[in-house]
């Protein structure tokens, strides 16, 4: 896969999964007076935790292509958001892999517990991936908030590409962080369960 | 689509799953198509060609020839990297020190020459990708238009830590775009040029003085003011 292609197609799922996911928050704010919003959430709560993991497995696999396949250096604020999309994958990846075998040893017990156990975790580790992305999108538009020098390795302020004008890496990590934080907050109590 | 007691229709998990599914091939499909029409249109109007307007070969290796990065040779021994973006007056060790002559090329390949020539030399070291050289070149435009700059200032300015990947490649392009009023000196892949002057930031200012000795040496955005008042203090001092 070509640079172009593989930037294209990051960016596209990228504004799904934030789009798709503010269609979900929306659904669950309105889910107390609309019944169809409640149907919707309540549909959507299998698919919160393995997409939460897609989310986040393809955030990892595309900045590892980033970096080792286009050759995009990584920045510091960089490394810092991939230490919580890292993380995210490895947590997730086990609440999902615990959910299977709860399910297959006890196919009528609680089939969301393992989400519920990991939601505040990882819920916790998006936000802070989600404050380093957004403080680094705004550095890109604003280069003079980090310093007013240029390092001779990979500053911050380094843009590798803007699509569409405004979508970047950090932009793009950003929506995989909400995106995580709005599929796994949104279903993790759903309103009959108050 | 299955109906609760109450006459509601409910949505099914695999109905949105499918829904998923549909929009993944779409931007599959999108990105597949968009990425090579990107590729084609890149192509075509010469962003991110490695070819320079002189038409020669962007690594530039030989002298003489044209390219984004030429061969530079530094006599003398390399200043010490600066560790500060401004020092403080005299507190930089190379201040006083001889730097290194500078011989190397412009981006079409003729020879370009820092020694000492009686006259001060102001370098400044710009990268093509850096907002903040892009910042500071009109400032030093408009310096320059002023009338407050030195006229037997001579500026030089020194393309280095180019990169194909980045914005505004290439360089060449780029400081015809910008405007740039100077001689120019294209620094090889290695930098050489930039860390002859223990250039540690871009932009990077080394002003020189006549003798070749290094008067003041900055890193960073500088305003018409500053840059007035930093040469200006500079000179006197010598």
């Amino acid at each position: 896969m070509d640079t172009e292609t593989m930037q294209l197609l990051s960016v596209l799922l990228a504004l799904f999964a934030a789009g798709g996911t503010l269609v979900l928050l929306v659904a669950r704010l309105a889910a107390a007076r609309s019944r169809g919003a409640a149907n919707f959430v309540v549909a959507c709560r299998p698919l919160a935790l393995p997409l939460a993991f897609i989310v986040a497995g393809f955030a990892t696999f595309g900045s590892l292509w980033f970096s080792e396949a286009a050759k995009y250096n990584p920045c510091k604020l960089c490394w810092y958001q991939r230490i919580a999309m890292y993380s995210l994958v490895v947590v997730l990846g086990v609440a999902l892999g615990r959910r299977w075998i709860a399910g297959r040893r006890s196919p009528a017990g609680d089939a969301f517990l393992s989400q519920r156990e990991i939601t505040p975790y990882a819920v916790v580790l998006a936000a802070l991936g989600s404050v380093v992305s957004a403080y680094h999108y705004l550095l890109e538009w604003n280069p003079t908030w980090e310093s007013n020098v240029c390092s001779l390795d990979v500053p911050c302020t380094t843009i590798w590409f803007r699509e569409f004008g405004f979508v970047t890496l950090p932009f793009m990590a950003l929506c995989g962080f909400v995106s995580m934080i709005i599929l796994l907050s949104t279903t993790y109590r759903l309103v009959h369960e108050r | 689509m299955s109906v609760d007691p109450n006459g509601h229709k409910s949505l099914s998990t695999k109905r949105i799953v499918a829904a998923i599914a549909v929009v993944l091939v779409v931007i599959a499909g999108i990105a597949i198509v968009g990425g090579r029409s990107d590729d084609d249109a890149s192509t075509a109007d010469g962003a991110g060609a490695q070819v320079t307007p002189g038409g020669g070969d962007s690594s530039g290796a030989a002298g003489g020839a044209p390219g984004e990065f030429q061969p530079v040779t530094a006599m003398g021994e390399a200043l010490v990297p600066l560790e500060e973006s401004v020092p403080a007056p005299g507190s930089d060790p190379a201040e006083g020190v001889a730097a290194p002559m500078l011989a190397g090329f412009d981006f079409a390949g003729s020879a370009v020459t820092v020694r000492p020539s009686g006259k001060p030399v102001l370098l400044v070291f710009l990268a093509h990708w850096c907002p903040h050289c892009n910042a500071e070149i009109p400032r030093l435009i408009e310096w320059r238009e002023s009338g407050q700059m030195p006229d037997s200032l001579e500026v030089v300015g020194i393309a280095t830590g180019s990169r194909d990947d980045q914005v505004n490649w290439p360089p060449s392009q780029w400081l015809v775009d910008k405007e740039w009023p100077w001689a120019v000196m294209a620094d090889s892949k290695d930098q050489e040029a930039a860390f002859a002057m223990g250039v540690s930031g871009y932009p990077g200012l080394v002003l020189l003085a006549g003798d070749g000795t290094v008067l003041a040496r900055r890193s960073g955005e500088a305003s018409v003011s500053e840059l007035n008042d930093w040469v200006g203090a500079a000179m006197l001092s010598a």
